[in-house]
């Protein structure tokens, strides 16, 4: 449905040449939900601007639907009110001198042949009704809450049909108990128009949540792009396994197939790659799969145990942070344990919890 | 090209491209447009100094030395105009500052009463053309005949009398007051934003109140209040109107009225290589105010977005002073709003020249308006200016809107470049784009063979000139402030350029479009040094020119009578300026 390919975007600014993307390729199947994630600056709003044909890239390839609307070979560029997309801009991008009906009906209004004024009636009214916003089509724009504006943007966006729909970090202005109920309300909205879309956001959560396929951006790059759970489970690079979740990092050696060294001692591990023995790696697991020692666990896995430095209840779990040697590593307990600082704790690993990265 | 047209979904890719070509293109159109509307005329003005010829229409490359500069520095020695130009641009500014200052305070920060007054009036003391502030001041103040003077020495048996305008002083006072209604509505903002808590903190550090405001306040607003006065100075510099009237005829010399001296001089051949050559002189005073005053205000005013913080200053309670201080600024308003108009009406009502009295009352007649008005002359005058004035304004506005888009809103590699640009005809005074234009369009005429001399184009296209950086300013304001995503949101629902400007920018700019207009609608009634230099007879005579002169005739009745329906049209349109212009009045400051 959408291809982009070895996309390069470099920004002239007064500090020099900045090359935002940096040769990204990807491909959205149709129906699919693709998520762009990364932090402030990786690139992924550019990405998603050049697809929308509201930036310029530097070279590259794009496709919609099968047809070239970027290709910087050929001098194509197709302006974005010709390509068929729809989108949500983080700021809602409500036009505040139009009412409710008129800002979902303006797609509408600009279709050519012209829409007819009862179908475009039906059509609003239809999409007012997806999002809930029933009754309030007189209303000036601007007087409508956030989360209203934010499904107003939504209604916008979904009522011209596009095959694709672009978000733009739409769930950012919201307050946090908003966001959570949204975040699905939005992908089950997506799936059943059976609409193509692209997700831009630096919440791990929505990200983790609401995709099909993550792809993880650093530095205008895409780093890892794989479904949402081989994310956080298999992450490829400290970059990916840092920034989604917290983890804990050590330095280690592979000492023979399916073990390596730490300063927490000897770990065994199962990935299913071929390590060389000898090799310097970083040894990455998860708090939440260190867990207490007991006879249940006593018979797979390694076992830390350090001495417990500091202890934080957050209500529905009890991090620690334990001192292993020189190195710190955090933990993550059901509140019920009851530890205190200065405890000895002593936690087990199973061998499919640890990631070995190369770097 | 090798892609095949094809029709899909996604529009036709050949018209993508080509879209895309002219999308590259078009900023580079316009940037040669303002590249020829400011550089060219200020490059015939250079040329024009060195030319030799008696005409500008003789002008060869054959004929070009140094004399103008010559007999210009040497001979009229334009260094006493430079000194006298020093005092009339500094005493007008600290004077007319001083009195914006005062006013600015007192509806900002004391609790005098009938505020909304000061702030309706104001305004309206733009709509008032220079040249009718002073003809009311000669016929109020000239040595024997004004009507305070003869007053006074009737009162008193002197001969000497009180006032006489025709000096520097006078110069002083009348460009002073026209300084004060821009200078105090650029003031309001900067009083208004002040954060009270700032003073309140110096108040808890132990500072009592006036220290409080001398080391807070006035420091906070030092900078501001400097790029303020210079912007008048340049002002003050650049006006013809005052001296032209009040210096002019007494040969008491400043720039403007130098050079148009040069070659509007009864009795002597115009030399119009030496207006030319000191053109230049004054040229290059304005230019280096200019660029003191782009440094000052260079990051400070464009990024300033206006705070939605609700807060009210602190306002200091006048106590008794508080009549005291309404009457000072009614005083203000009377002087130049409704004194100028009654001055204008009652001569214009008089059958001759008396000082007023009963007996000139009894005899009132509008025997003038009738005549005046049916003149063909005056008929021809009146569709001129309103023709022109209409053309200045909308191609300001639409001009000003393009330029202000490809600065603010595109990644046109030479945008600073076009900014810089439509900003430099700021500090081009009126009689100098005049003169530079007289030659430019003769030589143009003659290498085309168009007739742009001599028409109203060529005041429509100085005037566009002369007010396109206030404009583009205006305008870069208003577009900062409207979210881009609004813009692109349009563009992805598949509206093109064009539908893009109408159904999103034109509605949420409207106020600033309706402000640019007839803000530049009033400026081109009012400034006359413009078209007074291109003025060729019936074909672009304007309204303010005619006034020039049927006073330069002494015909006052007719002046009179012209002088009260432009003043009514002017109130008119300053009252639409202000209920739909600009949405707050103070934005028209804030632009400036």
């Amino acid at each position: 449905m959408i291809t982009i390919e070895d996309l390069h975007v470099i920004f002239q600014t007064d500090g020099g040449k900045v090359h935002a993307v940096d040769g990204i390729s990807i491909h959205v199947h149709a129906g699919e939900f693709y998520t762009l994630l990364g932090p402030s600056g990786c690139g992924k709003s550019t990405t998603l601007r050049c697809l929308a044909g509201l930036e310029h890239p530097t070279s590259g390839r794009i496709l919609l639907d099968g047809e070239v609307v970027y290709d910087s070979n050929r001098g194509i560029a197709v302006p974005p009110h010709q390509r068929d997309i729809a989108m949500v801009f983080q700021s809602y991008a409500i036009w505040p001198h139009l009412t409710v009906f008129e800002n979902v009906a303006f797609p509408l209004r600009e279709m050519r042949p012209r829409v007819a004024d009862k179908e475009i009636w039906e059509r609003v009214t239809r999409a007012l009704e997806l999002v809930q916003l029933s009754g309030y089509e007189q209303r000036p724009a601007p007087f409508l809450s956030g989360g209203q504006q934010q499904r107003l943007a939504l209604a916008r966006a979904i009522c011209r049909e596009s095959p694709v729909v672009l978000l733009d970090e739409p769930l950012s202005n919201l307050d946090a108990k908003l966001r959570v109920e949204t975040r699905l309300e939005l992908r089950s909205l997506v799936k059943r128009l059976n609409m193509t879309a692209v997700y831009v956001t630096h919440d791990q959560t929505e990200a983790l949540t609401m995709a099909d396929r993550v792809a993880v951006m650093n530095a205008g790059k895409v780093v890892q792009e794989t479904p949402p759970r081989e994310i956080y489970q298999k992450p490829q690079s400290r970059f990916v396994a840092s920034f989604i979740g917290q983890i804990n990092f050590l330095d280690g050696k592979i000492t023979a197939p399916g073990t390596v060294d730490t300063p927490a001692g000897k770990l065994k591990f199962v990935d299913g790659k071929d390590h060389t023995v000898g090799a310097e790696v970083t040894v990455a697991i998860r708090p939440e799969n260190l867990r207490p020692a007991d006879e249940v666990n006593a018979k797979f896995g390694s076992l830390i145990e350090g001495t417990v430095e500091e202890v934080v209840f957050l209500g529905n779990t009890l991090d620690c942070v334990i001192g292993v040697g020189a190195d710190k590593v955090s933990v993550q307990l059901h509140p019920s344990n009851s530890i205190s600082p200065d405890d000895l704790l002593k936690v087990r690993v199973r061998p499919e919890d640890i990631t070995i990265l190369a770097e | 090209m090798s892609a095949t047209p094809t029709t899909t979904g996604f529009g036709s890719v050949e018209a993508g491209s080509k879209r895309s070509i002219v999308s590259q293109i078009f900023p580079w159109l316009v940037l040669a447009l303002v590249l020829a509307m400011t550089i060219t005329p200020i490059f015939s003005l250079i040329a024009g100094s060195f030319s030799l010829s008696r005409l500008p229409n003789e002008f060869s490359l054959d004929n070009l030395g140094l004399a103008n500069y010559y007999a210009v520095w040497v001979e009229q020695r334009i260094d006493r105009v430079l000194w006298n130009t020093a005092i009339y641009v500094i005493g007008s500014t600290i004077f007319g500052i001083a009195i914006a200052v005062v006013l600015a305070w007192l509806v900002e920060r004391t609790d005098m009463p009938g505020k909304l007054w000061v702030y309706a009036g104001v305004p309206l003391a733009i709509a008032v053309p220079g040249i009718l502030h002073s003809i009311t001041w000669v016929l109020l103040m000239s040595p024997r005949a004004g009507f305070i003077n003869h007053a006074w020495m009737g009162a008193t048996g002197t001969s000497t009398p009180l006032f006489d305008i025709y000096t520097m002083g006078g110069l002083i006072f009348a460009e002073g007051l026209r300084l004060v209604p821009v200078a105090f509505l650029m003031m309001v903002p900067l009083f208004r934003s002040m954060d009270p808590s700032l003073e309140e903190a110096a108040a808890t550090s132990g500072a009592s109140p006036l220290r409080a405001t001398r080391r807070v306040t006035l420091m906070l607003m030092l900078p501001g209040l400097t790029a303020i006065t210079i912007f008048q100075a340049i002002t003050a510099l650049e006006n013809f109107e005052i001296p032209g009237i009040l210096g002019l005829p007494v040969n008491l010399h400043v720039f403007s009225t130098r050079v148009f001296n040069i070659i509007d001089n009864v009795g002597t051949i115009p030399a119009f290589g030496q207006a030319n050559a000191a053109a230049i002189f004054y040229l290059v005073v304005a230019l280096i105010i200019s660029v003191v005053y782009i440094r000052l205000v260079r990051h400070s005013e464009r990024y300033a977005v206006i705070t939605g913080k609700g807060y009210t200053p602190r306002q200091i309670r006048l106590r008794g002073w508080r009549y005291v201080a309404l009457a000072g600024a009614l005083l203000f308003l009377f002087v130049t709003i409704v004194l100028p108009f009654l001055v204008m009406l009652y001569i214009s009502l008089i059958n001759y020249m008396r000082q007023p009295s009963w007996e000139a009352v009894q005899n009132f007649s509008f025997q003038h308006y009738e005549r005046v008005l049916n003149q063909p002359r005056a008929q021809k005058v009146l569709w001129n200016t309103i023709y022109m004035t209409i053309m200045t304004a909308t191609s300001v506005t639409i001009l000003s809107f393009i330029i202000a888009y490809i600065v603010v809103r595109t990644r046109f590699v030479a945008r600073y470049f076009l900014d810089l640009l439509a900003f430099l005809p700021h500090s081009i005074p009126g009689i100098v784009l005049g003169l530079a234009l007289f030659w430019l369009l003769l030589q143009f005429d003659i290498l085309t063979g168009a007739s742009t001399f001599g028409s109203l184009y060529a005041l429509v296209f100085g005037f566009t000139v002369l007010f396109i950086a206030y404009g583009v300013r205006a305008m870069s304001t208003a577009l900062l402030q409207i979210h881009a995503d609004l813009e692109d949101a349009a563009k992805l629902s598949g509206a093109p350029p064009f539908r893009v400007a109408t159904r999103v920018f034109a509605p949420l700019l409207m106020p600033t479009i309706v402000g640019i207009w007839i803000y530049c609608a009033l400026l081109s009634v009012r400034f006359i040094s413009l078209p007074l230099i291109l003025s060729q007879g019936g074909d672009n005579e304007v309204l303010g020119v005619m006034i020039w002169y049927l006073w330069d005739n002494g015909n006052i009745s007719s002046v009179g009578a012209i002088g009260v329906v432009l003043m009514l049209f002017m109130f008119l349109l300053a009252l639409v300026l202000r209920f739909v212009g600009f949405g707050r009045q103070r934005s028209v400051g804030a632009a400036l």
